[in-house]
């Protein structure tokens, strides 16, 4: 049961006020006649509530000042109960901010509202700050830096681990911009985005994963990577950042990526070397050479430039495999890459007697790709389309579809079962019989998928037994 | 008969067999080529021979292309000797790098042939004749 306790100066009303409250069902805590009063029997009793009279002439502290003292200390809410409805007492009486008012004379369910509202509304906000202190300790557990901008880009909620990562303490960042904090395009999007939430509109980077430089208190710099959410509520919009540092990430990339590298000297040297020497030969630097002889030398020219390939796929998927692709996505031509792809296999294909045969529109098609990885991803499909058919056309068509491009690359092989079309692009896979020179290790194709994801495209397979096979990339334009 | 001359070549390359395929090609469309097998032995034969072009390699021992091209490029006697870096790294930074540090161009070794080359480097010696640079 609620205990409540009455301050007035008038003992028949506080009289009446204990008969009042018991009648509604509550206890009666105390009753005091002062200012001084009420502050030393609150401390005392601690009611849940107090009901206090504001003017009390004739006494050194008035209910104002009283609750004001009471709040403070006990944080104990007070309903004021008055007769006057004077402005100036009641502009004082509000800085106090008591949990409501009644003026006298009142009826008894006018008293039962306000307390009851005055109640449930101290309730409801001993469980928002509970609920508060849960989520803020984990916020501030937290080994994330996590903090809060407004539409204006000032910080407005800094947690510990923002403190440690970037240097300065929420003192020192609450209210000012963030942009001293992340290097100048990164902040200079984030604000741009935060307009396009603000009128109305959607933002891509909201619940991406980005990287960015970190800027400390000492002007030093570190790579962060930072994940967004953005939140509307009465009072605007904000944005939350969850930010971690992440040099010592990016030193291991850095040592993958530059053991790749090495490794990939070391393999590709000495057969460029040896290519280079039979070239050289062929073309009649060592002298005059017979036919047997130009035979070998050229069945050794293909293999080792078949060895490059393999080399160079291996260290594709090495890198994909450690996650250290970096990809470039610009504005290409794609018959441009396209052409650059087929050179290597003019040659080929002249040998074997196929026909290429290309098509595509009169106005060039400009893709947003990186173009090493949209050639190699065509390379490694050209390549075994080559490799795969002996006899008939090549056909490579270029068209555009809604907002991506679509390459066709189709040939007049064997073609694929149901089963092989499942395998295809795949890295891990049963060889059937033995793997011999032709076939490669067959990573290429799984290579091209990688790389066309890594720029939003796509690559399948179309293929029945017998009718050969089309392979369909499809990138997406530029500006679309 | 003496062949006509088209002038001299510089290759600063480590690896012996790179020197061999680009010396032959070369020797055998007219030029006249240097080697060295490191960066301090390039950045002399550099100053002192004065080819009309260097064939610069990047990892060298001694001292890197990187390194020599710097080098050239502040000497005054030969700073606007064209420079043709020719290296196995192809990363868009290393590239950049080169050209940012006054390469005129960037050749990836592995992706063309010996003959390939042979062709670039006629077109660029057409073009010195005719007084440009590109």
């Amino acid at each position: 049961m609620h205990r409540i306790m009455v301050v007035d100066d008038e003992a028949i009303i506080t009289s009446q006020m204990q008969d009042y409250l018991q009648l509604l069902g509550y206890e009666v805590a105390g009753i005091a006649n002062s200012g001084e009063d009420a502050i030393e029997s609150a401390r005392k009793l601690l009611p849940d509530l107090i009901l206090m009279d504001i003017v009390m002439p004739r006494k050194k502290i008035d209910g104002i000042t009283a609750s004001e003292i009471i709040k403070k200390e006990l944080d104990i809410p007070v309903i004021f109960m008055t007769a006057y409805g004077g402005e100036k007492i009641l502009e004082r009486a509000k800085t106090v901010e008591p949990v409501g008012f009644i003026i006298k004379p009142f009826q008894e369910n006018e008293l039962k509202i306000a307390i009851e509202v005055a109640l449930y509304r101290k309730e409801m906000e001993r469980k928002l700050r509970e609920s508060e202190k849960k989520y803020r300790s984990v916020v501030d557990a937290a080994v994330d830096a996590i903090f809060t901008i407004d539409i204006d880009g000032n910080v407005v909620f800094w947690n510990r681990a923002s403190e440690a990562l970037f240097g300065q303490t929420s003192e020192a960042t609450i209210g000012k911009p963030f942009t001293r904090l992340l290097s100048e395009s990164i902040s200079g999007m984030v604000r741009q985005e935060m307009r396009r939430i603000f009128s109305g509109g959607h933002s891509d980077i909201v619940g991406k994963t980005l990287e960015a430089s970190g800027i400390r208190k000492d002007g030093s710099t570190f790579p962060v990577e930072f994940t967004l959410t953005a939140w509307k509520i009465h009072e605007g919009v904000f944005f939350t950042i969850i930010a971690r540092d992440i040099t010592e990430r990016k030193k291991i990339e850095q040592m993958k990526s530059d053991f790749v590298s090495l490794v990939s000297h070391q393999l590709k040297t000495p057969v460029a070397g040896i290519m280079g020497c039979i070239d050289n030969m062929l073309m009649g630097l060592t002298g005059e050479i017979t036919d047997k002889q130009k035979e070998y030398l050229n069945i050794m020219r293909d293999i080792s430039s078949r060895n490059l390939r393999i080399i160079s796929n291996l260290l594709n998927v090495s890198r994909i495999e450690r996650g250290i692709v970096s990809v470039n996505l610009q504005a290409q031509s794609l018959d441009e890459a396209v052409e650059i792809a087929l050179k290597g296999y003019r040659d080929a294909m002249g040998k074997k007697g196929l026909k290429l045969v290309i098509q595509k529109p009169q106005e060039d098609i400009l893709v947003l790709a990186d173009r090493d990885k949209l050639v190699e991803a065509l390379i490694n499909s050209v390549e075994n389309a080559v490799k795969f058919t002996d006899a008939g056309t090549i056909t490579v068509r270029m068209k555009k579809h809604e907002t991506s491009a679509l390459v066709e690359i189709q040939d007049t092989g064997p073609g694929l079962t149901e089963e092989m079309k499942q395998m295809v692009f795949k890295k891990d896979r049963m060889f059937t019989g033995e793997p011999s020179i032709k076939e490669g290790c067959g990573l290429g194709l799984y290579t091209a998928m990688e790389f066309m994801k890594l720029q939003q495209g796509t690559i399948s397979v179309q293929s029945d037994p017998g009718k050969g096979c089309t392979f369909v990339f499809r990138i997406p334009l530029a500006n679309s | 008969m003496e062949k006509i001359k088209k002038g001299t070549i510089l290759i600063v390359e480590d690896e012996p067999v790179f020197r061999l395929i680009y010396k032959g090609v070369f020797e055998h469309d007219g030029y006249v080529v240097l080697e060295a097998q490191d960066g301090e032995i390039g950045w002399q034969m550099a100053v002192e021979k004065k080819p009309d072009l260097v064939l610069l390699d990047l990892i060298l021992p001694r001292a890197s292309g990187y390194e020599v091209l710097q080098r050239i490029r502040k000497e005054e006697s030969i700073k606007t000797m064209p420079v043709v870096i020719f290296s196995i790294m192809g990363a868009e930074k290393d590239i950049q790098k080169a050209l940012d540090l006054g390469a005129d161009y960037y050749r990836v070794k592995g992706s063309n042939s010996p003959r390939d080359i042979l062709g670039e480097i006629n077109t660029i010696f057409d073009k010195l004749r005719g007084g440009r640079k590109t």
